[in-house]
């Protein structure tokens, strides 16, 4: 049922009831009205009643006057006679509906006329002048008799009628209590509707007003929902939409914690497999560094033996020298020590020193990953300044500019930023064109909002540049593009990227050849893990 | 500077090629005068202790331990910490020998109290002006009181 339909019961179920009440009430009205117009009645009656006694005892007063004035011309007249038939029929009229009284007036139609018939006999007899007779019929007690029983019947008539009033008076009195009992039932019974009807439709609506807020202000909240609101209204509806968007959350709830579920999870897989990876580039770097340790030692041998080679055949070559043997065969041994032992030995030693720098540069290598950072904030201006001053002399050689932007400071360790910069500055200036003035530019890019906790270092060169099929093993270690032009076992770059990574930062390489060449890096401006407040004080302090 | 004061010489080297030029090297510096050679830490451990682990001698004043890092059984630095440990031979001046030059290593070594760390270098002259440092640094620390503090 809907509200509105409910709150026209609240209205119509209290006017149901005084409507009903007031037919009553009309009812009891109309009662007493009729009662009241039989009491009239019955008042009327009784006034028809007396109307009919005056001109009996005015035609019997006219009788006796004519009988003592003797004079008999107002006894022709029938006017009074009349006047009593005309009375006695309305009396007859007005209580038709009652045949006790009917019947009454009845007899006093028949008393009437016999009294007639009695008044004109005496008007014959005085007419006749016989006034003996007269005085004699007038003596006689029958002739008194008539008018009495017309007067006892009247009387008669009016008691029985003032009897019936009576009893009509009664019951209309008793109409107008009933009335107003039924008055004071119908304000009493309506206002107690009235209030019955609210208090059920206060007690139905609001309470489940009361439990449709509870479950609004729960859902909000994120609490469970108490049970469904009985019926069948807009409360109802509101209700189960509160309950199906519960059941929504619920289930949106279950599907992002499910997706979270997912995610930590793939997280916690990152976090393993990054381990897992970490420790392999231990392993690895260990494993280099001992094998290229382990290397060392034989190359000890090599090395001190073939130099200890070199000293026995100095040796040899004097005992020889000093010996009795001839000319010819005494050049024939030199020639054989210093052509052929003297050269194979340098190429020993040679190939050794090759190797052992090889070996050392694996162990730089290894150590990058071992080596503990103590990173503080670093001023890449000095770190810049520092390496271009180192290199001035061959800088001055090449006649290279080398220029420098302010650079913000990066959070790294010192001695590993000067390595970086070292390293690109470094190569920017070997590798430039001799053919045409070179020039170096470090500089910094824009800060990344994206990466508020890093800034993109740049070293830019207009040098031989890197062919496009090489750019993709720049970092590999052992891989010279430019043996030629500068001596090295081609570990530097691999040597930095190992150190900027350590770092947390990146670094790529955009090149040309022919036209130039740019290394970027990226370093850290903060600790790893600052937040938010802490990156706006990074920028602030390189502003 | 007298020669019966001269310093006896301990090596103690798995590698027998090492050893040879060492104790070459040492002789064309001539300073092989009393060299012994010991193959790994575990022989110099029982060179120095007995059975019981007390020192087999009550002193060893004129004696110069060259120790390589890097050996099978026992290392050289466990001989080291041994060294250092017992009073008796705390004050032998110990001279680690090693291929790497990992500064961890060397500063681990010189935590447990070694006297010199000497790297072995590939270059066979830098070797040798290694060993000649070496030689005179022995003839310098030929005071018995030498020791730990001392350098």
């Amino acid at each position: 049922m809907k509200l509105f339909k409910k709150g026209l019961l609240l209205v119509a179920i209290p006017g149901l009831f005084e409507l009903a009440l007031l037919a009553v009430l009309y009812k009891s009205q109309e009662n007493a009205t009729q009662a009241e117009s039989w009491a009239l009645h019955t008042k009327d009656v009784i006034i028809q009643a007396a109307e009919v006694r005056d001109p009996v005892l005015l035609q019997s007063a006219r009788l006796r006057s004519a009988i003592i004035l003797n004079d008999t011309t107002g006894l022709d007249r029938n006017d009074l006679w009349d006047s009593i038939d005309k009375e006695v029929g309305e009396l007859h009229d007005i209580v038709v509906d009652n045949p006790e009284q009917v019947q009454r007036v009845a007899q006093i139609r028949k008393a009437v006329a016999e009294y007639k018939a009695w008044t004109e006999e005496q008007v014959e007899l005085l007419k006749a002048g016989q006034r003996d007779k007269l005085v004699e019929s007038f003596r006689n007690p029958s002739a008194i008799w008539l008018i009495q029983v017309i007067q006892r019947q009247l009387v008669e008539f009016i008691r029985v009628e003032e009897k019936l009033d009576n009893i009509r008076l009664e019951r209309v009195a008793e109409a107008r209590r009933l009335q107003n009992i039924a008055l004071v039932i119908a304000l009493i019974g309506s206002v107690l509707a009235a209030a019955l009807a609210a208090k059920i439709f206060s007690k139905d609506v609001g309470g489940r007003l009361a439990v449709l807020t509870g479950n609004a202000r729960r859902l909000s909240s994120g609490g469970e929902l108490a049970g469904a609101v009985g019926g069948n209204d807009e409360i109802t509806e509101l209700d189960r939409v509160l309950h199906e968007t519960s059941k929504r959350l619920k289930e949106a709830d279950e599907r992002a914690r499910a997706y979270r579920e997912e995610l930590e999870r793939h997280a916690r897989e990152l976090v393993l497999v990054n381990d897992d990876l970490q420790r392999q580039t231990q392993d690895n770097e260990m494993f280099i560094y001992s094998v290229s340790h382990d290397l060392r030692s034989p190359l000890v041998n090599l090395q001190g033996f073939s130099k200890e080679l070199h000293h026995s055949i100095r040796e040899m070559h004097d005992t020889i020298s000093g010996s009795n043997l001839n000319d010819k065969d005494k050049q024939r041994i030199h020639d054989v020590i210093e052509e052929d032992v003297e050269v194979s030995l340098r190429f020993i030693r040679t190939a050794v020193s090759r190797s052992a720098s090889i070996i050392d540069s694996m162990l730089r290598l290894s150590r990058v990953g071992r080596v503990e950072y103590q990173s503080q904030l670093t001023d890449v201006n000095e770190v810049v300044r520092r390496v271009i001053d180192a290199m001035s002399s061959t800088i001055r050689e090449r006649q290279a500019v080398v220029m420098s932007q302010p650079l913000p400071p990066c959070y790294g360790d010192p001695t590993a930023v000067e390595q970086i910069f070292g390293n690109l500055i470094g190569n920017a200036i070997n590798y430039l064109d001799p053919l045409r003035a070179g020039t170096v530019e470090v500089g910094v890019l824009p800060s990344d909002p994206g990466q508020p906790d890093f800034r993109t270092y740049f070293v830019k060169d207009n040098g031989l540049g890197i062919p496009a099929d090489h750019l993709g093993k720049m970092f590999s270690a052992f891989n010279r593009l430019h043996a030629d032009v500068a001596k090295g076992e081609g570990v530097g770059l691999a040597l930095i990227k190992r150190i900027v990574m350590r770092h947390g930062g990146k670094i790529w390489v955009e090149s040309t050849e022919g036209v130039g060449t740019t290394f970027y890096t990226s370093l850290p401006v903060q600790p790893a893990g600052h937040s938010e407040n802490q990156a706006v004080q990074g920028e602030k302090t390189h502003d | 500077m007298t020669d019966n004061q001269e310093v006896g010489i301990l090596l103690v080297e798995d590698d027998d090629g090492h050893a040879l030029l060492v104790e070459k090297n040492l002789r064309r510096a001539g300073l092989a005068n009393g060299f012994l050679r010991l193959k790994d830490g575990q022989e110099a451990l029982d060179y120095f202790f007995g059975d019981d682990g007390a020192p087999t001698k009550p002193g060893f004043d004129s004696i110069v331990v060259l120790l390589d890092v890097n050996m099978p059984r026992v290392g050289g630095v466990d001989v080291l910490k041994r060294l250092k440990e017992s009073e008796v031979t705390a004050n032998i001046p110990i001279i680690m020998l090693t291929t790497t030059d990992d500064p961890r290593e060397i500063e681990r070594c010189y935590d447990y109290g070694c006297n010199l760390y000497i790297t072995k270098p590939v270059e066979y002259e830098a070797f040798i002006e290694a060993v000649r440092r070496l030689g005179f640094f022995l003839q310098i620390i030929k005071v018995p009181t030498a020791g730990r503090n001392s350098t």
